[in-house]
């Protein structure tokens, strides 16, 4: 009987979509990082793949378990994720950041990543004990006080990017949970008055990444650099694309990043806007259908984890491709399922099998 | 109702990501299909180009400042496949009579090359500057034609300092990739071997660059940006090329090495191998073509015999036993012992190398006359182990510490290695062996030299160097390890290589030159061939040494015709440049 539950509402759509992307994400990865003299079983899109294993693995394991489990790990998850975003400053720092941890030599992991999934834990929690209706501001404070502390070691790793990723996580639960439309909105707009005081903190590079956007002709050889290269690589794709393994920008190495925050350039040089609508359409698929179940679940804490879970997959995809196109200042998000990057692939994936956990598991009145 | 309300809520997140998602849509519509064919042709002729500024590598000169390697800038016509596309053959066409070139061969050379379409394709090599002009003239009417520049290195003495200065040859992959990106670039050419690899950190300039905007003809608008480029260092070295030149013209045919070394502070004058190659060749892409022909034969023209080649030193090894002996007290320099022409050694027969025998020698008359059963006689009383730290006090078995890649240890054998690795006891036959340079003794030409200047300087072990100034400033200097000696041992060894060389019936006679002493000592080794090697060390002035030399010629036969002849002409080189 239980068995038959699971599999009707085994949601398939929410299972296939991610893989398909997935599967374009590879064969972006391979072209991007391609060496003529290196052997298939060394390439980065292999180990992707490895990554993608694992991660499909996960959807199976936590889809069979209960969603509502996880209200018991939110905060031993989110005490470690603090743990691990404080060890990352004792670790050297690579690239001028200290972002990753080292397991073992043999693959680094980005608590960053973590923290985003303990966040979301800790809120869900928070907003299935607390009733807006309800709430005093001091207890109120606490949900702020919950994204606040990672989201600052986050920034001072420095990370901009996914701690950005925060603010829209937090404030899209916050509404569905019920919250003061009105108010939300005026956080907004403090948040942007508060943004130049914001640009005092950030480090050089990102102050001039940002200003750089703001005028890409300023700083040619530098941040400039990156986006014209990136537009270029994009626009000359065309309709169809210029075909796998193709794309003169990628090969030329004119694309700087581009097997990770700028992979996008890559598809839309090789697959044109073909293949760039069809990666657009498919996480549209999983956004939508993320909301939906965050809308459909009348439980609070797996409608709030659907909620935060699926507005992190789309402000990353949303930031990823508006700052790969010029839309936006280069950040630093990675497209989730298709920049190559261990962590970020199986946090992507842990929040996909989360929905569809929450899916099967919830209780229908 | 909060179940609906949470659902209009979702709902309306969900619109919001919408139209996020379709403000993406439309940009990329933008991008992609309006102004797709803009882009397109952006990144057909990406504006954006980085012109390399080359630096010159540094020269090596010799030590009177000829120069004998140098690089100039020579100049390809390339096309890049991609950009030239239908036109290649009109501008074949119109190519060919500037560069004197068939047309067909021209279109062999573009089709054979197989490279991706992005890279481009060699069309002529080497071309005059008059020719790089009038096709640098011609280029806006060729799309895909350019014009490179690379420095190309040139040796003017040829083959005969070939192993010495070793050649340039572009990085393996794995090299690239282990590369510092400020420092070189993938395409850069590094020393390979000889003072190119040695002092490559020297010579090796850093590749400047302009940043640049181009219009759509690729032609200069704006620079984005300059770093200037940094020369390589010209490197000077201790070495006379003419001397070089004019001992490897002698070893012409031959198989072997001389080094010759001036004892002021232990500079090398000469390092000649034989055969040898043309480093010139190295340097081209086309010369590179035949170099395999260099690395397959037999006779390994590319080692450097001097430094790398290992060879039993014979008799020009009793001077360790000889020193051995009277160092231990075993052995009284007015001692004389009888030669009968052999000895029987543990029941079994030695022979001296003159079968008739010696007759009576004393240890001058024995080093003169390399009489094998005096040093089998010394060198068992003296015992094996004396030997072998006499040996290594002279710097074999080990390494010189010369400035040049590949140097070769030798080897003396003892007691304790033969024990150890071939599970077999020291015999006194195995001594006897060894106090006359035989057995399982290996030595490089280099230490043999070494071990001369040791005697020739009374006791100065001398680090050879081929490393004499470095942009102008001297960097070399006197640097020796002190062989603990009784002078009156080293006279008497001394005087045995005067008499080697200066008395009638001395083995070396042949390397006497008028007007100059020379001392030595001849050694005749066997390969395991029916020619042996030939081997003469020495030095001269003999009262004052201002200058040591070895000469080796592998299965040269006698030490003292094949061998000492070579350094009688090259004693005549010296005296006449005055060396000596």
């Amino acid at each position: 009987m239980r068995k038959r539950v699971y599999f009707k509402n085994f949601d398939k759509v929410l299972f296939l979509t991610p893989v398909l992307i997935f599967i374009i994400g590879i064969l972006s990865i391979y072209s991007a990082s391609f060496k003529a003299h290196e052997m298939i079983q060394q390439t980065l899109a292999v180990k992707q793949m490895l990554w993608m294993g694992i991660g499909i693995l996960l959807v199976f394991l936590i889809a069979r378990t209960d969603y509502f489990r996880l209200v018991d790990w939110a905060w031993p998850v989110y005490l470690f994720s603090l743990l691990l975003l404080l060890a990352v400053f004792f670790v050297p720092a690579r690239l001028g950041a200290h972002r990753w941890i080292s397991i073992g030599g043999v693959f680094n992991i980005q608590p960053s990543e973590i923290a985003k999934l303990a966040v979301i834990l800790m809120l869900a929690r928070f907003f299935s004990n607390n009733r807006p209706e309800f709430i005093s501001k001091a207890r109120l404070a606490q949900a702020f006080l919950i994204v606040a502390v990672p989201f600052l070691l986050i920034l001072k790793e420095p990370d901009l990017g996914t701690g950005l990723i925060l603010i829209p996580i937090f404030l899209s639960m916050l509404y569905l949970w019920g919250y003061s439309a009105k108010k939300i909105l005026l956080m907004i707009g403090l948040g942007i008055l508060a943004a130049p005081l914001l640009i005092l903190f950030l480090k050089d590079y990102q102050r001039s990444r940002i200003l750089v956007f703001l005028n890409p002709s300023m700083d040619p050889l530098g941040a400039g650099y990156t986006i014209i290269q990136s537009k270029i690589a994009i626009g000359s794709g065309g309709f169809f694309g210029k075909g796998l393994f193709s794309g003169t920008q990628n090969r030329l190495q004119f694309l700087p990043e581009k097997h990770t925050d700028f992979i996008f350039g890559v598809i839309g040089e090789e697959g044109g806007f073909v293949a760039s609508c069809t990666v657009l359409f498919l996480f549209w698929l999983i956004i939508r259908r993320g909301y939906q179940i965050a809308g459909q679940t009348p439980e609070r804490f797996g409608s709030s984890l659907a909620c935060g879970m699926t507005t992190m997959i789309a402000f990353q995809t949303v930031i990823n491709l508006g700052m790969t196109m010029g839309l936006l200042p280069v950040v630093g998000v990675p497209l989730p399922l298709v920049s190559y990057g261990g962590t970020s692939v199986i946090v992507t994936m842990i929040c996909i099998a989360t929905l569809i956990n929450i899916k099967i598991h919830r209780p229908l009145f | 109702m909060v179940y609906q309300k949470g659902e209009i809520r979702a709902g309306r997140l969900s619109l919001f990501i919408f139209i996020l998602i379709f403000i993406i849509f439309i940009s990329l519509f933008r991008l992609q299909v309006l102004k797709g064919s803009y882009y397109y042709e952006l990144s057909e002729k990406n504006r954006l180009r980085v012109l390399y500024l080359e630096p010159p590598r540094g020269k090596i000169l010799d030590r009177k400042g000829r120069t004998i390697a140098a690089s100039r800038l020579s100049f390809n016509c390339t096309v890049i496949p991609r950009e030239a596309k239908s036109t290649i053959h009109e501008t074949i066409r119109v190519i060919s009579p500037v560069l004197k070139v068939d047309e067909l061969r021209l279109e062999e050379s573009f089709k054979k090359s197989k490279a991706g379409a992005f890279q481009s394709v060699i069309l002529a090599e080497d071309i005059s500057l008059a020719e790089a002009i009038t096709i640098e003239e011609m280029l806006d009417s060729m799309p895909g034609v350019l014009i490179e520049t690379r420095p190309q290195r040139e040796y003017p003495y040829r083959d005969s300092a070939a192993h010495l200065l070793g050649y340039t040859g572009p990085m393996t992959d794995q090299e690239k990739e282990a590369i510092d990106p400020l420092e070189y670039r993938p395409t850069d050419w590094v020393g390979r071997d000889g003072v190119e690899k040695f002092y490559e950190n020297y010579l090796h300039g850093r590749a400047g660059g302009i940043q640049m905007e181009v219009n759509s003809r690729g032609r200069f608008m704006r620079s984005l940006g300059v770093r200037e480029p940094r020369d390589g260092r010209n490197v000077e070295l201790t070495v006379d090329a003419e001397l070089q030149k004019f001992t490897q013209d002698l070893l012409r045919n031959k198989k072997g090495s001389v080094i010759v070394m001036e004892l002021g502070e232990g500079g090398i004058l000469a390092m000649n191998s034989a055969p040898s190659f043309d480093s010139n060749l190295f340097a081209s892409t086309r010369g590179r073509k035949e170099v395999g022909r260099y690395l397959q034969a037999v006779h390994s023209p590319m080692m450097n015999r001097g430094i790398r080649g290992q060879f039993p030193p014979g008799s020009i090894f009793k001077m360790i036993t000889a020193l051995a002996g009277l160092e231990n007290g075993k052995l009284k320099s007015t001692a004389s012992f009888h030669c009968p022409g052999f000895l029987l050694v543990g029941g079994k027969r030695f022979n001296c190398w003159d079968h008739s025998g010696h007759g009576a020698q004393r240890l001058t008359e024995a080093l003169a006359h390399s009489c094998d059963v005096y040093f089998y006689l010394t060198g068992i009383s003296a015992g094996s182990e004396s030997i072998y730290s006499k040996a290594v006090e002279f710097g074999f078995s080990q390494k010189s510490g010369i400035d040049l890649p590949g140097e070769g240890i030798g080897f003396v054998p003892n007691r304790e290695w033969k024990k150890k690795k071939k599970n077999q006891a020291w015999y006194d036959g195995d001594t006897a062996n060894l106090a006359i340079g035989q057995g399982f003794l290996q030595v490089t030409p280099l230490q043999a030299l070494v071990m001369t200047a040791a005697l020739a300087t009374n006791g100065d072990r001398l680090a050879p160097h081929v490393l004499h100034k470095i942009d102008g400033v001297k960097v070399s200097e006197r640097h020796g390890v002190r062989v603990p000696m009784t002078p009156a041992y080293l006279e008497a060894v001394k005087k045995g290589l005067d008499a080697a060389v200066n008395t009638e019936t001395g083995t070396g006679r042949l390397a006497r030159y008028p007007g100059v002493r020379v001392a030595g000592k001849t050694g005749t080794s066997q390969s395991g061939q029916p020619e042996d090697h030939a081997w003469f060390v020495g030095y001269a002035p003999a009262e004052k040494p201002k200058v040591a030399m070895v000469v080796l010629i592998e299965h040269g036969g006698h030490g003292g015709v094949a061998a000492a002849s070579v350094a009688h002409e090259i004693f005549g080189f010296l005296k006449k440049e005055n060396y000596l």
